[in-house]
């Protein structure tokens, strides 16, 4: 499946992040799209270029929920509330965001609720819509492990563990808690028009431990919370970039990320700190090797094609698409559109 | 489609999580926080007690929404 020029700036149009002057050359990059790259290229163009995605994941909405909630209860809580009080407000938070109000419906005798509605399920006969009415949905996982519940669970078991932390968030020049710091980095390595590379990304907290900065990430999984799962963060991608940019936040070299790491089961939150250490040197290291993949992505931007890296398709819980590149590439596109869904992915975009 | 979880008691914490946010008092909010902090309690006493006769904790320790039937 080849895209020419201008289908390549085509499939681009609508994500910023992407070169005016070179069509299939992302300017604003991030650890995902970094990432990606990595891992494989092909991978990256299915889901960075074309935007294909696979339906609705349950780990990141669940983790996107959960980031929101505790960036909630630490801006809450620095601006000098009670404990008990940000907890209080962080759960209101957490039931609704995981909502929706949607209209009732009515036939007379049942009411409904329902985005659109003709008839009553109950009883068959035509609704009308009441006006100013909502009854609110609640979001549904199907999922035993990340649902609703389980994720106000994992919050307020979270919180409570960690009440007396020993880390402070940082206070930064400006007054303002270093919280949900979206940053953008422009490094020093131009495009072949001219373009500044950017490196992106959003670091949930900066945190003083023991006199010296870190930056603090939260993680779920199903896992256990061992040796072996900590050491899945160095070397690391994301771990590397935030450790980079926060130096450049801070002015000030943080000694790496502290991880949270959040084990989700169907009936009980697990938690444990695990350490990703970064020297100047690594970090120095880290910046270098990014810059030459970039310049790889050039070469794949240069050939309008992406090759695949068929080595790792079973890796990382499984590529989505290898069923896709299992096929002849001439009939590629129709299954990419009949089974995965659009979504654009922009680094610069803060969340 | 009608608002699941309608079939159960008034007041339980189920009940209290599928009702709009908007219309919880603080008291609501405190009893759904405080069964929580219970389930939490007793699922590190029962890993304390496995862990002490030796024992690999319940992987179904814990409290399912099913338990969480409070009155208030």
């Amino acid at each position: 499946m080849k895209l020419n020029e201008n289908s390549l700036r085509e499939a681009t149009a609508d994500n910023g992040s992407f070169s005016s002057q070179i069509p299939g050359l992302q300017i604003a990059w991030d650890s995902t799209s970094l990432g990606l790259l990595k891992e494989c290229p092909k991978k990256y163009f299915y889901t960075m270029i074309l935007g294909y995605v696979r339906g609705t994941n349950v780990h990141l909405d669940f983790g996107l929920y959960l980031h929101s909630a505790l960036e909630f209860f630490d801006k809450a809580k620095a601006t000098g509330i009670s404990y008990e009080d940000a907890l209080d407000a962080t759960v209101t938070e957490v039931l609704k965001m995981t909502g929706t109000n949607i209209p009732t419906w009515t036939c007379g005798e049942h009411n409904h609720f329902s985005d659109n509605l003709e008839t009553c399920p109950t009883c068959g006969k035509p609704v009308e819509l009441i006006e100013g009415e909502f009854g609110f949905l609640p979001w549904s996982s199907n999922d035993s492990y990340k649902n609703r519940f389980t994720l106000l669970r994992t919050v307020i078991w979270y919180l409570d563990h960690f009440k007396n932390d020993v880390v402070e968030t940082i206070i930064l020049s400006n007054g303002k808690p270093a919280v949900e710091l979206s940053f953008k980095m422009e490094i020093p390595l131009p495009s072949p028009e001219g373009e500044a590379y950017l490196l992106c990304g959003h670091i949930d907290r900066l945190v003083d431990f023991n006199g010296a900065p870190w930056v603090m990430d939260r993680k779920t999984t199903k896992s256990a919370l061992d040796n072996r799962y900590f050491s899945n963060y160095s070397p690391d991608n994301q771990m590397s970039l935030y450790a980079l940019a926060s130096n450049v936040i801070l002015n000030v070299p943080s000694k790496g990320v502290i991880i949270d790491g959040i084990q989700v089961a169907v009936n009980f939150s697990r938690f444990a700190r695990g350490f990703a250490n970064r020297t100047q040197a690594q970090l120095e290291e880290w910046l270098a090797d990014t810059m030459t993949v970039i310049r790889q992505a050039e070469t794949y931007a240069d050939a309008q094609h992406w090759p695949m890296n068929d080595k790792s398709c079973d890796k990382y819980g499984g590529c989505p698409f290898r069923e896709i590149c299992a096929k002849d590439p001439r009939t590629r596109e129709p299954f990419l559109k009949s089974n995965f869904t659009r979504r654009v992915w922009n680094p610069l975009e803060a969340r | 489609m009608t608002s699941p979880l309608t079939d159960v008691q008034p007041n339980s914490i189920d009940n209290l999580m599928s009702k709009d946010p908007l219309s919880l008092t603080k008291e609501n909010r405190s009893a759904i926080i405080e069964v929580l902090r219970q389930a939490r309690k007793t699922w590190e006493e029962e890993e304390i007690s496995a862990r002490s006769k030796g024992t690999k904790p319940k992987i179904s320790a814990g409290i399912s929404i099913k338990d969480l039937d409070i009155q208030l």
